[in-house]
């Protein structure tokens, strides 16, 4: 059986690597020029020369986006930048502009093409259009319910891809541009300065705001699977380590005790807690199961909050010495009860009962962030690269 | 060159145009009123010069059927072209070996040439350019794509289009008497942005008027083929005095002054380039 694919994003070679290690089958990134996240790091050609060798090792895939909204002066140099990008192995382009498309297939029928959600694709009948033009998957508008998404997989046994998890834009992707009048940003050429996140007045004492809670789609991933879907997007290239560990970890977890046949309510609720303690802004499931309504949005201008759960990435485990030691990015002291993660999917959870500075010196309290520490730790379990350390309760 | 208008009001009431845009009832956003296949029909029995039919709603998989149909109705009374935003419309025309023309109409995405030359191959003759670049890129589509090009001379323009109901939805949570329309105004630029919204969801226009006549001398001489007025929003007589003078200009090159009295004179991103990179050392 092909199991669904995990997709994450990846705004630089890091965040590829956390990614695949931490479960995504693919990842899907920018490139140094035309992608939807200009302020992003994004990957030069090296880089994703590296970041596609990283993968392919793995068995796994890097897509590329390549879907601004192409004004004269960037459609000059894009068969160029085309050419150059092929050669570094990428797996597919992600694209909106059909002219774009009609070039990757003329010139490198091998490269698959995926439609982008910038061309907010909600009907099949538009899908059968970019079938002819030989488009190898579509990634779907995030306005469609879940019947909708099973009858454009009935009709056009097209691959499709569904956003699961992360932020939302108010307005059609490719149908705004907010950005470009409110901030002179170019929305559709990776400028958007996320405007739909801004309050504005109004004539009576209630500012105006449209900012969409987050998508969760945790619940649905049995249901998307039975119908059909190939592959489950994450967003956010511009999110942190810790941000896409945690829910690339969680989804990997769902996905793969769905399979097994031992998803149960419980390893369900264990891993939305998780996915809720990473989350930055409420969530909801959008139009997945009901048309988007007043309570899928804020009302009170901007709404995140900053995330103080992830403690550390492990450098390194000293099985003698049973030190573990962290790159500090959130204080904690003794007592705190903290779980140690690892890429793998391992979870240990234990009591900090001993803390050590750089200089090994005792400490109560590790408080400053960037700053190397140690924590005792009693462990057989093999603990990789890339492992991290979050805080289940305050002493 | 020709002028083509989004009326608001009866079409006897407008001199010297050479076609007008309809939204289609029930398939069209964006714009402030719309027009049943019957009305259209009506306007076509009387009205000689060029209509164009404008569907650019999203379209879902529940549309199709009645989007076929609706198609095949329009065929009958043989208008100019169809506006669409949706790429099923083209993969209708083809389906339905539709002789109606098609206008590229991808509101914010219709922004250069060679993407115009692709849809030209696909048999869409039209395409109505964004508003969101400058006139030298206008300029350069005309000269470099084979597809007619369309430009805004005069309008409100469209900003965003959301599935959501935003303005019901602010109402309700404040308790607020619902409304279909909404002034809104950015607290930092203090810009004003006009809501209004129906069945299909939400849609954002800019609070002034985009007048572009500042490029019309060069549009002349490039022969530019049409130029889109939009009535919507705006004072009716104050319309008909802008659209007699844009005429008096092309037919006798008569001064402009009095638009920018009328209508301000807000050019847009005409001779402003967007930003999309905001890093420090780029």
């Amino acid at each position: 059986m092909n199991k669904v694919e995990l997709l994450a994003p990846a705004g630089d070679l890091e965040r590829l690597k956390i990614d695949l290690l931490y479960g995504a089958d693919a990842v899907y990134v920018g490139g140094q020029k035309y992608g939807l996240r200009a302020n992003a790091t994004n990957f030069t050609i090296e880089e994703l020369k590296e970041g596609c060798c990283f993968a392919h090792q793995l068995g796994k895939k890097v897509y590329l986006t390549l879907n601004i909204v192409f004004h004269n002066q960037d459609i000059e140099k894009v068969e160029e930048y085309i050419n150059e990008v092929v050669e570094t192995g990428i797996d597919a382009f992600i694209v909106s502009d059909p002219f774009i498309i009609s070039y990757i297939k003329n010139n490198y029928p091998q490269v698959e093409v995926h439609l982008s959600t910038q061309n907010s694709t909600t009907n099949y009948k538009t899908i059968e259009y970019f079938k002819n033009e030989g488009i190898d998957r579509v990634v779907l508008a995030r306005e469609l319910s879940k019947e909708e998404i099973k009858e454009i997989i009935d009709k056009t046994a097209i691959d499709t891809e569904v956003f699961i998890h992360g932020a939302m834009c108010t307005c059609f992707s490719g149908r705004c541009a907010l950005s470009n009048y409110v901030t002179n940003r170019d929305a559709n050429r990776g400028g958007c300065a996320q405007v739909c996140r801004f309050s504005f007045k109004t004539a009576n004492k209630h500012d105006f705001t449209m900012a969409t809670k987050d998508l969760n789609l945790a619940r649905y991933i049995p249901d998307l699977i039975e119908i059909g879907v190939k592959s489950f997007k994450v967003e956010g290239r511009m999110r942190s380590l810790y941000y896409l560990a945690t829910v690339i970890g969680s989804y990997r977890k769902i996905i793969d005790h769905y399979y097994n046949k031992n998803l149960t309510e419980e390893v369900l609720k264990r891993q939305i807690e998780i996915l809720s303690k990473v989350a930055n802004r409420e969530t909801s499931t959008q139009y997945i199961d009901h048309e988007a309504d007043e309570t899928d949005q804020y009302y009170t201008g901007r709404q995140e909050i900053s995330n103080q759960d992830y403690l550390g990435q492990v450098i390194s485990y000293d099985k003698e010495k049973k030190l573990v030691k962290i790159y500090e990015r959130n204080y904690f002291k003794l007592g705190d009860i903290v779980e140690l993660f690892t890429p793998s999917g391992k979870n240990i959870e234990f009591t900090v009962e001993k803390l050590y500075n750089e200089e090994k010196e005792e400490l109560d309290v590790a408080r400053h962030p960037d700053d190397i520490y140690y924590i005792y730790l009693d462990t057989d379990i093999e603990i990789e690269e890339y492992s991290m350390i979050r805080l289940i309760k305050k002493a | 060159m020709k002028i083509l208008i989004k009326p608001t009001k009866k079409i006897e009431e407008y001199q010297n145009i050479d076609g007008i845009i309809l939204p289609l009832k029930n398939y069209s956003v964006e714009y402030e009123n719309d027009y049943s296949i019957a009305e259209i029909r009506k306007i076509k029995e009387n009205f000689s010069k060029e209509i164009f039919i404008v569907i650019n709603k999203m379209i879902f998989n529940k549309d199709i059927d009645h989007l076929k149909e609706v198609l095949k109705e329009i065929e009958t009374f043989q208008i100019t072209g169809i506006f669409f935003y949706d790429l099923s419309l083209l993969k209708l025309k083809e389906e339905l070996e539709l002789k109606t023309d098609l206008v590229w109409n991808a509101s914010h995405m219709t922004t250069n040439y060679k993407t115009c030359n692709y849809y030209q191959e696909k048999k869409v003759k039209y395409a109505y350019l964004s508003n969101e670049i400058t006139l030298e890129e206008v300029l350069e589509i005309k000269e470099k794509s084979k597809i007619i090009p369309m430009i805004t001379l005069i309008g409100y323009p469209t900003v965003a289009m959301s599935n959501r109901h935003l303005i019901t939805n602010y109402h309700k949570m404040h308790n607020l008497k619902n409304n279909e329309r909404l002034e809104v105004e950015e607290k930092i630029t203090k810009e004003k942005y006009y809501l209004y919204e129906n069945e299909f969801g939400t849609t954002f226009k800019y609070g002034k008027i985009l007048n572009n006549i500042e490029a019309l001398e060069k549009l002349k001489q490039v022969d530019f083929p049409y130029l889109i007025l939009i009535e919507d929003g705006i004072n009716h007589s104050i319309f008909l005095k802008v659209l007699d003078s844009i005429n008096q200009n092309i037919e006798k090159n008569t001064p402009l002054d009095e638009i920018y009295h009328l209508i301000g004179n807000n050019t847009g991103f005409l001779k402003k380039e967007t930003i999309y990179k905001v890093k420090k050392d780029e």
